[in-house]
């Protein structure tokens, strides 16, 4: 039964990929990386907020919690929560500036703003770089749900299938197939945490969710740390190349800024998250590896029609999620490093990149390499060293572009040096400690010449 | 920085200090200051930890504090 609902949801996703080509515009290179920007406001809402139930924190929160308790889901829900408010302010501007300089990649806009192909490079070579490790997380975590299902398919047919479609969709209609596929992936989402969220608490019957606990002593280094890193990938979230792009897709920035106020309300299904992990850990079952507290919940609470329900719902998840990297990373290729091809050549280059991109991060969850998982705790890292620069192009700020490809540099190699070194003066992420060096030799370069509006 | 409106029919809701107080200094305080508090609190609310249930509350004090940021913005567009 789990089989057929799964299939219905899979044909579904697929059925709303050809409508969104079907929906599409000219076919240039514009409208395959943004949609001509004339996206309407809730599909750039469902767009946008596709991060807040990614597979990878449907899964990820739950192990957390099951894990580490509440300090895990303060860093976890208070990132996300203020990433709103910065999206708040900074998306409308984002989305001027794109309007202003026809950018369609955040690399577009260092171009535009410095002058610099020098710069333009850099930055696309650093979104990438720490954009590659995304694609694998989305596999492992698609693998991880058809575990819980007990198929007979082999991880490398699963990663395979999962490269294919999500190839399909991005070659049938750009980033138009994630944007009408998020629509149905969300709706399948929320309703799968809510039922399982409530069928878990109504197992775990009431009265075992009011014991009242005594709170864990925190040392104040915990403290910093967590803050430290909410404070870093809020900002990061809302700048990473992906969503930047997501931001041009719209077709107004008032619309963008009244998306922001509605999303934190989005975050309302948390509870029931954090229900099912509850469930799984008081109940003591046996939790075969970390990433499968939510769908060890959701087997164990859920009849099997809505089991196939919750795993197609993950499934595309993953693969929503997989298409907008991709399609982040294609242009930043095609169009920012392989300078001067044409809107043609634009195009077809993206879709080798995002083949190749696809076919490694596939191999890579199916177990052909592990260093991805490391790089994956990088993300933030590098994401945020793009900050001093995007302020400055939005403040119209003039500093030298070698000073912000400098402060970039720096940025990265001080944040993945104490990450690798293990680390944490006083408790601060690395990628903080990393940001401030960063700003300090941009706001020096800055200040060495008059700071003028443009 | 500029905050130009994007379509002229559409009435904006303009960037100033007081609704980036309000819409992104004020989240800050409510997120990171009352999870740093309630954490240190014993005892549970509505069967979870008092830190995680303030995180809860904030899902709609944040969208709050835009939406009063947001109409601040627009009252000064007017």
């Amino acid at each position: 039964m789990e089989f057929l609902s799964f299939g219905l949801v899979i044909a579904a996703s697929i059925a709303l990929a050809v409508y969104a080509r079907v929906r599409r515009g000219s076919g240039n290179a514009r409208d395959f990386f943004v949609a001509s920007g004339q996206l309407g406001g809730l599909l750039v809402f469902f767009l946008t907020i596709g991060e807040t139930y990614s597979i990878g924190s449907v899964l990820g929160f739950s192990t957390g919690v099951y894990l580490h308790g509440a300090a895990f889901a303060g860093w976890f829900m208070g990132y996300i929560l203020l990433s709103y408010p910065v999206g708040f302010v900074l998306a409308p501007l984002l989305w001027q500036l794109g309007r202003r300089t026809g950018s369609m990649t955040l690399a577009d806009i260092f171009r535009a703003h410095f002058g610099s192909r020098l710069l333009e490079v850099v930055v696309a070579a650093n979104a990438v770089a720490f954009l590659l490790p995304l694609g694998q997380m989305q596999f492992t975590g698609l693998i991880s749900v058809m575990r819980s299902l007990h198929w007979h398919v082999t991880p490398a047919v699963l990663a395979g299938a999962g490269a294919g479609m999500t190839f399909g969709w991005v070659a049938l209609a750009g980033v138009r197939a994630p944007a009408y596929v998020s629509v149905l992936k969300d709706v399948l989402l929320v309703l799968a945490i809510v039922a399982g969220g409530s069928a878990a608490l109504l197992a775990s019957g009431l009265p075992a969710a009011y014991v009242a606990t005594p709170a864990a002593a925190v040392p104040a280094r915990q403290d910093m740390f967590v803050v430290s890193t909410i404070v870093l990938q809020s900002l990061g979230l809302c700048i990473t190349p992906q969503a930047v792009a997501f931001v041009f897709t719209a077709r107004s920035a008032r619309m963008v800024r009244r998306n922001q106020i509605l999303m934190p309300l989005y975050m309302l299904m948390f509870p029931f998250l954090y229900m099912i992990a509850e469930y799984v850990r008081r109940r003591g079952l046996a939790v075969p590896s970390a990433n499968d507290v939510f769908m060890l919940g959701i087997t164990t609470t859920l009849p099997p029609w809505m089991q196939g329900i919750v795993a197609g719902g993950c499934a595309v998840s993953a693969l929503v999620i997989l298409a907008g990297v991709c399609l982040a990373i294609g242009p930043l290729v095609s169009r920012n490093m392989l300078h001067g091809l044409s809107d043609r050549g634009q195009r077809v280059g993206a879709q080798v990149v995002i083949g190749v991109y696809l076919l490694l991060s596939a191999a890579g969850a199916a177990g052909l390499g592990s260093i991805m998982v490391t790089l994956n705790n990088l993300y933030y890292l590098g994401m945020i060293q793009i900050a001093p620069g995007l302020l400055v192009a939005l403040c119209r700020w003039r500093v030298p572009p070698l000073a912000i490809a400098a402060g970039l540099v720096a940025g990265d190699g001080l944040a993945v040096g104490l990450y690798w070194a293990g680390l944490m003066p006083q408790g601060v992420n690395p990628g903080l400690i990393g940001l401030a060096a960063n700003a300090l030799i941009v706001a020096a370069a800055g200040l060495r010449r008059p700071a003028c509006a443009g | 920085m500029p905050d130009t409106p994007d379509n002229a029919s559409e009435p904006r809701s303009a960037t100033t200090p007081l609704t980036l107080g309000v819409g992104l200094g004020l989240p800050y305080v409510l997120v990171i200051g009352g999870f740093v508090l309630f954490e240190r609190v014993d005892g549970m609310v509505m069967g979870f930890p008092p830190a995680v249930a303030w995180l809860f509350a904030c899902m709609v004090l944040v969208p709050g504090c835009m939406a009063v940021a947001w109409w601040l913005g627009r009252a000064r567009a007017d």
